[in-house]
């Protein structure tokens, strides 16, 4: 009998993806729920993994189907393989209630009675999740001359331009009215003539009917020789600049690196950074970021220095202030550029130096459109120094948020909490 | 074709490859032909992947299946499941149609590959082929058509009405879609047919129209003529005006009650849209394709193991295959029939009975009684004594389903083997008593009980629709019986009721029935 093999191996991939995708969505909660869930005891290094494993307990989309309670009622059971009983006699349940009811006959399987399963999304996706509905406050589009972005609008057709531009169906129109117009006089020319012709060949006038048929070919020689494009013929398309309203912003991540700040406390400000960092990157296509790190002196690192280096010193919390603006006033002007601080530290800083921060606080808080601080302190020491002059601020101040983190679990909230649109700008938390 | 005197194994080593696979089916079905005379359809084999093995579990093995997110989230399961090593996919799977498409992994090895064409295109294709449940309620040769229309027809209702609405319509027959069967074939009228050729069901076809219309007039007055007698009206039309008679409350008809639920909803509900009721009826024709093989797994993988042990061991009689090949084959038959033990494993465990052991226990049992039967079997089986094992063998695979091939053909020495009994399970007590054993005493109840469990009512209540007040308030009535004391679980009524409502629109009640006294147990509404 006829039978055929067939390869379906090479058939397109993830003939599913779909199916997946709207399964996400429907459990979009429950997923979100999942991810931050997860989110809290990431290490850094985890949180760049292009596959994120997540379990999800009660997506909600339990698949309902008419089924019997037979726990319920009294079921009379086979059962295979007993070796030991006689009839009549007596088994103790065993104690995890599993007792002798047959599991369903359906074809599904979807209701096996376990809520929870885990599987894979990818970076993007996990991403997504961990920050939907973040976004930097008080974004403002910033009009300026300086501003090197354009867009192109399309605005006409003109007679001169490149080859690329050219507009072939008009052209082929005007070509075409041309030659046609040009047509016109030649062939009424041409039909006199060769009607004249004919009378000349008819009255056998030899000398009218030569220079007839002279005039004849010449007509047709200058028909052969209409052009078909000719420059008056050309058109182009025609597309003018025009400035697009850019939104630019710049975050300064200021960060503690002094003696004070523990192992501990500088893992926890790493990893708030770091959720800084993915959030902005994967968001936003164009903030610039600037990593300072200070302990009594403050220089601009890279990204890796600032994340897997290893520094220590004194503490002197205003020179990353004095540093942000130097930077800024260099490279980013405040007319075309919106400005974003945040700020991590324990609180602890040289007694000197009170004043200077104050000053430097209040410059800042001028120019930014938002100031996150967040103070690490894994034992609770009451309100530090430093808190205290931020605390003073943040009255005048509404844009300027605060919040305390104790443990890494404590960051992915916190952070949650900064970057929500209701804001956290002028809210304390203790 | 092999012929020849001397015969060699056709393959030696673990790698297949596409001339050993042609080569197998061509021994395997040399095989059929000449011993068996099982009759075939034609086999369409197709090698996959590992993902497409699980794509092929998530949507139940079709291969063209509507969008929905139930089956992303089933495959997902699966799929993590088995990339983390916790499950195994199956050697092959195998769908009913015209020509049967078995999918076959391409991890196997050359040994399996053999083994899964012997068990899937040469058994599980003579199942399909051959069972009146199959033949009767399925259309193999139509069933790709009618999906692809499927899945085209959910995919242009998405665009038109919206993702959403689409899938929640979708979501409510699921619900209800294991209860819209019909139990006996019957002839539904003209509407059954399905029309794919038209790309999209026209929103109003002449059909529709008419349906619709029935509708309405259902809920207007009966348009009895008032002036004419009874007896004038009785002979005119043919039509007998409905005596006064004591109403209870669960007798309003609008037809005869009906068991598909699904079928009735997408004739008569007063609010669904066209496209709504389409879905509606997609949703219950593919599991009305499906549900012959709910009611026929220990005997469909009976016969498909049973099928490809026979040609294993005729291919090792005629050297057509070396020792290493058919010990591994034997092994994974073995394997597959595995059977968990009451007192090994615990009474759960011992309650979960493998279709694949049952099956063919009872194939390789009726077998024994046709070739060399004993006086025991004499006793229990008069007819099957001296008769044509090829006869019998068809007879078993055409004319049973599950529940009536044990309830025929479970013999005594089957019931000793797997060391059958039957336990009592009451909620209220502590103990579970041994009820009977496999012995002389017990034998029939063990048959009878181990038969009933394979009812599709053990697995899925009988849900019916008894009527629908039309002229009142439109509320749909509907009943299940209780058996012995066994109602259905609180959730999922009320996920019943709710999915129920979303459809009819109107207030929906579901009643529960004792069987013995006709009594109603319980009742419960939704949207009222």
């Amino acid at each position: 009998m006829t039978y055929w093999v067939i390869d379906r191996r090479q058939a397109p991939k993830g003939r599913n993806l779909p199916n997946r995708l709207r399964y996400l969505e429907r459990a979009r909660r429950a997923v979100k729920r999942a991810v931050r869930r997860q989110a809290r005891n990431l290490a850094i290094r985890d949180v760049d993994k292009d596959e994120q494993r997540i379990t999800i307990q009660s997506d909600g989309l339990a698949e309902i189907v008419p089924e019997w309670d037979y726990g319920q009622c009294v079921n009379d059971v086979v059962v295979f393989g007993n070796f030991m009983f006689d009839r009549g006699d007596r088994i103790p349940k065993p104690s995890a209630g599993g007792s002798g009811g047959g599991a369903g006959g359906r074809a599904s399987d979807s209701g096996e009675g376990e809520d929870e399963f885990t599987f894979s999304l990818g970076k993007d996706e996990f991403l997504g999740y961990l920050f939907e509905g973040l976004e930097l406050p008080d974004l403002k589009p910033r009009d300026d001359e300086a501003v090197e972005e354009h867009t192109r609008k399309y605005a006409g057709i003109v007679d001169t331009g490149p080859p690329p531009m050219m507009d072939l169906r008009r052209t082929w129109f005007r070509s075409s009215g041309r030659r046609v117009a040009l047509r016109i006089a030649l062939e009424a020319e041409l039909e006199e003539v060769r009607a004249a012709l004919e009378k000349a060949r008819d009255a056998g006038d030899e000398e009218e009917a030569g220079r007839l048929a002279k005039r004849e070919k010449e007509i047709l020689k200058a028909l052969g020789r209409i052009p078909m494009f000719d420059d008056v013929d050309v058109r182009y398309r025609f597309y003018t600049k025009v400035p697009q309203p850019t939104t630019r912003a710049v975050m300064f991540c200021l960060m503690d690196v002094s003696g004070s700040m523990g192992e501990k406390e500088k893992d926890i400000a790493k990893r708030f950074f770091m959720l800084l960092y993915l959030f902005l990157t994967t968001r936003y296509a164009r903030v610039d970021i600037v990593f300072i790190r200070h302990h009594h002196t403050a220089e601009e690192v890279d990204e890796e220095k600032f994340f897997y280096s290893r520094e220590s010193g004194g503490t002197v919390v205003s020179t990353c202030l004095e540093k942000m603006l130097d930077i800024q006033k260099e490279r980013y002007p405040e007319e075309s550029w919106n400005i974003y601080a945040a700020q991590a530290s324990d609180g602890d800083n040289f007694e000197y130096d009170a004043n200077r921060l104050a000053k430097y606080a209040e410059m800042c808080l001028e120019i930014v459109q938002y100031f996150a601080y967040i103070e690490i302190e894994s034992m609770r020491r009451g309100s530090t120094s430093v808190w205290r002059i931020y605390e003073s601020l943040a009255a005048k101040h509404p844009h300027l948020a605060m919040r305390r983190v104790a443990e890494a679990s404590e960051v992915y909230p916190v952070f949650r909490e900064l970057f929500s649109p209701k804001g956290g700008a002028g809210k304390e938390a203790v | 074709m092999r012929s020849g005197t001397s015969k060699r194994p056709f393959f030696e080593g673990p790698s297949w490859s596409f001339e050993k696979i042609c080569e197998a089916m061509e021994l395997c079905e040399e095989i059929n032909d000449r011993e068996l005379g099982l009759p075939l359809r034609r086999n369409q084999i197709e090698i996959v992947n590992a993902e497409q093995m699980a794509d092929a579990y998530a949507s139940f093995g079709l291969p063209v299946m509507y969008r929905h997110w139930s089956i992303g989230k089933s495959f997902l399961k699966t799929w993590d499941k088995y990339c983390r090593g916790k499950m195994n996919l199956a050697y092959e799977m195998i769908l009913n149609s015209d020509p049967c498409i078995s999918y076959l992994m391409e991890t196997n090895t050359m040994a399996m590959q053999l083994a899964v064409i012997a068990h899937a295109c040469i058994g599980h294709n003579a199942f399909f082929t051959n069972n009146w449940l199959f033949k009767t309620r399925t259309q193999p040769d139509f069933i790709i058509d009618y999906l692809l229309y499927a899945r085209n027809y959910i995919e242009w209702a998405e665009e038109k009405y919206g993702q959403r609405a689409v899938e929640r319509t979708i979501d409510w027959a699921h619900v209800l879609r294991y209860v819209s069967v019909d139990k006996f074939q019957r002839r539904r009228g003209r509407d059954e047919g399905v029309d794919v050729d038209s790309k999209q069901k026209p929103e109003t076809s002449d059909e529709m129209e008419a349906m619709l219309r029935r509708i309405k007039r259902a809920g207007e007055s009966r348009g009895v003529n008032p002036e004419k007698s009874n007896e004038e009206e009785e002979e005119e039309t043919g039509y007998s005006p409905p005596g006064v008679r004591e109403i209870r409350e669960s007798s309003w008809i609008l037809d005869s009650p009906e068991e598909n639920i699904l079928y009735y909803i997408e004739k008569n509900s007063p609010s669904l849209e066209p496209w709504q009721r389409e879905i509606v009826r997609i949703v219950r024709l593919v599991w009305a394709y499906m549900y012959p093989q709910v009611l026929t797994k220990v005997a469909n993988e009976g016969t498909a193991t049973w099928v490809e042990r026979y040609i294993t061991n005729r291919l090792r009689e005629e050297d057509l295959i070396d020792n290493g090949t058919w010990l591994e084959i034997l092994h994974s038959i073995t394997d597959v029939i595995f059977q968990p033990e009451l007192t090994t494993h615990g009474p759960r465990w011992g309650a979960h009975i493998n279709p694949y052991a049952l099956g063919y226990a009872i194939l390789a049992d009726v077998e024994r009684m046709c070739k060399t039967p004993d006086e025991e079997d004499a006793r229990w089986f008069p007819d099957l004594v001296g008769s044509d094992w090829r006869k019998v063998l068809l007879h078993l695979i055409s004319d049973f389903d599950d529940q009536s091939l044990v309830y025929e053909y479970l013999g005594p020495k089957v019931m000793r083997k797997f060391r059958m009994a039957i336990l009592c399970d009451d909620p209220n007590s502590e103990e579970i008593v041994v009820r009977e054993i496999a012995d002389d005493q017990g034998y029939d109840k063990i048959r009878k009980t181990l038969a009933a469990r394979y009812d599709y009512e053990f697995s899925v209540p009988d849900l019916s629709v008894i009527g629908a007040k039309m002229k009142g308030d439109r509320s749909l009535y509907l009943r299940y019986t209780v058996r012995g004391g066994r109602k259905m679980t609180k959730s999922s009524l009320e996920g019943a009721l709710h999915a129920l409502w979303r459809l009819w629109g109107y207030p929906v009640f579901i009643e529960a029935v004792d069987a013995e006294t006709g009594k109603t147990v319980e009742r419960f509404g939704c949207g009222t």
